[in-house]
Formats: C-alpha cells, structure tokens, sequence
C-alpha cells in the first residue's frame, strides 16, 4: 500500500561541514533535527534543495555468443554533494572554492575591522565533512547525509544584483576517507524511540 | 584569553597576529561580534567549552550577552510545526 507518511518533502533542511579528521562523526541519535551539531558548522540558508549524487560507470564485456553482455565490470565512480548556500559569507566562499586565504582585522572601539580572502598562485587541496540534516516530515525524526572526505570541485560564481541573493554555489566530490576506513557517504534514517 | 578555533589562517586583534590554536586576547563580547558577523571564525573558552554554544545554550549568566547577540546568531531556519503522526 502506499504510504504517504514515507513521502519526503520538506523545508526543514540544515547544511554543515567541518574539516575532514579523524574521528569526524554523526550526531548521536539523542540529537534531534534542529539541534546545533558540535563541532560543524552550520551553513545557513540554501536554496534550490540539497543534493546527493551517486554514479557507478560500468564498462560492456560482450561475447559473440551472447546477444547482451556477460559482464558489466565497474569503471568509474562518482558522488557529489550540492547545495546553494543563500548567506554570504566569507566561510562560505573558503569552504566553496577550497581555497585561498583568509585573514581577519577585528574591529576596536570606533574603529571597523575586516576580513580578507585572497586567492593566491597555487591550487590547494583542502578536504571537508559534509553534511545534511533533514527533517522527516512524515515520523518527524531526522535523515542524516554525510559525506566524509569530500573535496570542492564545482566551478565558482556569484552574481550580485537586486533581484536575487547572491548565491555560492557548493558542489564537492566524495573520496574514501583516509581517516575512517575509506567510508564514503553515509545516510542514516534515525527512527523513533519505542514507547 | 579565548582560544582562537576558527578558520581565518591570520586573527589580527590590536595589531597583532593570532593563528588557530593561539590564546587571543579578545573580550567575548568582540569575540561575539566576530562570530555573528562570520561562520569563519570560533572560539573557545578557558574551560574548554565553544563560545557559540555558551552563548546560544550556556548557563544564566550568560543569558544577557546571549540575548545581545541572539537576533542574528548563525541558526537553522525555524522547524515547521510537528508533523501529525499515523
């Protein structure tokens, strides 16, 4: 039978990311959706919904004797997470691009501070935990999406203008987590505490 | 002194040059204004507990300097009302 209460609809999305380490893990299930995760940093507004993607490219052995193949062997693999992150913020555009540095001038008493990021000659290679937190509309309990070794690889725009938010866009590539095993992704479906 | 763990690679705090990781001298009071104005940056406290959530969920002496800074703190979008269970 169909059941409407499984169908996943919502608002109620949060996005955080954290530096890739050791030991980077999911909230415990005693955290409820909306509760701030320790440690991760929250990413704000999105627009356009959070994305997972995953796709596993197989190459054709055929056989003159088999009209389909014999077999499918594994090529290539793929997986991405997505987001548009609606705030601008200078965390956002380091955490987006994965590169540059940053440096900040706190403000003193009547004097205005600043942050700089800057974009210098060489590429880095900088590694982060990605995560969404989304509320379950249906059990009203949470689904956790984590990517655990993810790198930046989504080209980088914003337009600012006065009819829409300048957006960041945030795509990262999953790799093998050296730090946990070669983990990939996890998505885990918190399901309620029993009477 | 609260101990910088936030991600600017260089925290200038009155002319000098504080890295992650550094005990800064910074009131959390201008600590506060930094982390609402950016996710960037994070500190800790002496007893080892994040600024942001001493301030969002701390004890009641810090309820004033959380009520300071509450209206633009980094938070999730409000939940929508509780789904009805089957």
């Amino acid at each position: 039978m169909p059941d409407q209460s499984k169908v996943l609809v919502t608002r109620d999305l949060i996005f955080y990311y954290k530096v890739s380490a050791s030991g980077n893990a999911l909230p415990a299930d005693t955290v409820e959706w909306g509760t701030a995760w320790s440690t991760w940093t929250d990413g704000g507004y999105t627009q356009g919904g959070l994305g997972f993607n995953a796709e596993i490219s197989r190459g054709e052995v055929r056989m003159d004797q088999s009209l389909d193949p014999v077999a499918r062997p594994a090529t290539g693999r793929t997986v991405t997470m997505t987001a548009n992150l609606g705030e601008f913020d200078l965390a956002s555009l380091v955490t987006a691009t994965g590169q540059g540095s940053v440096s900040t001038t706190a403000p003193s008493s009547g004097v205005r501070g600043h942050t700089d990021w800057t974009m210098g000659q060489t590429v880095a290679d900088n590694y982060y935990s990605v995560a969404f937190d989304i509320l379950h509309q249906g059990d009203d309990e949470a689904v956790r999406v984590a990517g655990w070794h993810t790198q930046p690889t989504g080209a980088q725009q914003w337009t600012f203008g006065p009819e829409n938010a300048a957006l960041t866009p945030f795509v990262v590539s999953l790799f093998p987590d050296p730090n946990g095993s070669g983990r990939v992704a996890t998505i885990r479906d918190i399901i309620e505490a029993a009477a | 002194m609260l101990k910088y763990t936030g991600r600017a690679d260089v925290l200038t705090v009155d002319g000098k040059d504080y890295k992650p990781g550094d005990n800064v001298p910074i009131s959390e009071e201008l600590a506060a204004v930094l982390i609402k104005h950016s996710r960037l940056h994070s500190f800790e406290t002496p007893k080892g507990q994040d600024l942001l959530d001493k301030l969002t969920g701390g004890t009641p002496e810090d309820s004033a300097l959380a009520s300071a800074m509450a209206p633009a703190l980094p938070s999730a979008p409000a939940p929508a009302a509780p789904a009805t269970r089957k």
